[in-house]
């Protein structure tokens, strides 16, 4: 009996207890959440067709791949030859490589570029080595915060390192 | 000690200790009761306050994911994960390099209480299976981040290359839009020099590029924390110890 009421008892005090508990701490919360995106695609190839024939080198520069680039052409001769450049399009940039102003997209070939080789000597024949290399270089389009692209020679200069985005 | 024995096992006073009990567990639900039936009152107007936490994640002036509590106050939420940069490109259009788009990304506040919030921004790439490429550099998707120190409070401590964890520095009250965070997208030119060529027996030069194919990330994620005891509330929901100005309604990263 005595056990009893003392098991009673502290039922009581347990329950008195129980009604000072506070609730858990709890916040109110929430969020909201969101992500996009695209594919960047980048797939460059570029072909060049070349002729000789007038002492003159026909140069035309075509791209297959599908991003839209510029190109640009330096032609290197034997000391004390002389090359003369010409063709639409086709512009020095003082830095002794010609650029071709126009975007070239994909599938597109460049207006014929020359490259006349002055100052032949008379004494030159046929089966003589005479070497004038071609090298070309392309560099994908870039734009500006606008949207506009930004010219070819800003676009080799952000290529090789110049600073541009 | 023995009197005092005798007293607490009488039956009147555990009587007395069961009687008060159940007084203090009825009165601690009474509130709730009292509550129930001013509404259903047909002779009073009342008006009952619900107290909802919701927050928008707003993309250009529009509204992109949302998760606010329920009117009904009855543990539904109404919500919505939309997603980002939907209408970056027109059809048919691919991105170009170096130029900013438009991404004005805010934060609203959709619910019935004033709100503290934080926002934290992920940048990254993926293959075209999704998976995470952690070689590419997320610094080519520049974000262009506006309103900082003034509106906007940039948590360096939690910052990395690829996350970026910003607080809004003010109360965002109910109904309220803060200003943007960001306001331009620019996937930067750069990648573009991350390539190899490859000279083809018919002399065609192949350009490969490191970033072609792959698909960019932009990611955004809004944080709210009621106003009343938003310190505690921060730790505890964010981890993030933070100083409150309840007067001025102000927050400042410790």
């Amino acid at each position: 009996m005595k056990r009893k009421s003392q098991v009673l008892f502290l039922t009581a005090v347990a329950l008195i207890l129980t009604s000072f508990i506070h609730s858990a701490s709890a916040y109110f919360t929430t969020y909201a959440e969101a992500r996009g995106g695209y594919t960047v695609r980048l797939e460059g190839e570029r072909h060049i067709d070349e002729e000789f024939y007038d002492w003159t080198k026909h140069v035309r520069i075509e791209s297959t791949g599908t991003v839209d680039c510029y190109v640009r052409v330096r032609a290197i001769a034997p000391t004390g030859y002389d090359l003369i450049y010409s063709g639409e399009n086709w512009t020095a940039g003082g830095d002794g490589w010609y650029y071709y102003r126009p975007i070239l997209t994909g599938g597109g070939i460049t207006d014929e570029l020359l490259v006349r080789i002055e100052n032949i000597p008379e004494s030159v024949a046929h089966g003589d080595n005479f070497d004038v290399v071609v090298v070309y270089e392309s560099a994908p389009v870039q734009y500006g915060a606008d949207g506009s692209p930004l010219s070819a020679v800003e676009c080799f200069r952000a290529m090789k390192g110049g600073g541009l985005s | 000690m023995k009197t005092v024995r005798k007293i607490i096992l009488s039956p009147a006073v555990t009587i007395i200790a069961f009687v008060l009990a159940a007084c203090l567990l009825l009165f601690s639900t009474v509130g709730g009761a009292r509550a129930a039936l001013t509404y259903f009152s047909e002779t009073y107007a009342s008006r009952v306050q619900m107290y909802d936490i919701g927050v928008t994640l707003i993309e250009n002036g529009a509204s992109v994911s949302w998760r606010n509590y329920g009117e009904q106050a009855n543990g539904t939420w109404d919500e919505n994960t939309g997603e980002l940069l939907t209408d970056m490109l027109a059809e048919g259009e691919r991105v170009q390099l170096g130029k900013a788009y438009d991404e004005r990304l805010s934060v609203g506040n959709s619910g019935t209480i004033n709100q503290y919030v934080r926002v934290s921004v992920y940048r990254y790439w993926v293959d075209q299976d999704g998976r995470k490429l952690q070689g590419l550099s997320p610094d080519y998707i520049d974000l262009h981040l506006v309103n900082l120190d003034s509106d906007w409070l940039l948590d360096e401590s939690a910052t990395t290359p690829e996350r970026t964890v910003l607080y809004y520095s003010r109360l965002l009250d109910s109904g309220e839009e803060s200003p943007p965070f960001s306001d331009t997208l620019t996937i930067s030119g750069g990648l573009k020099a991350h390539s190899t060529e490859t000279t083809l027996p018919d002399g065609t030069v192949k350009i490969t590029y490191d970033y072609n194919g792959v698909r960019f990330i932009l990611e955004a994620k809004v944080d709210a924390v009621q106003e009343n005891n938003a310190e505690a509330a921060a730790l505890s929901a964010w981890g993030r110890e933070v100083a409150i100005d309840e007067t001025a309604g102000t927050l400042a990263l410790r």
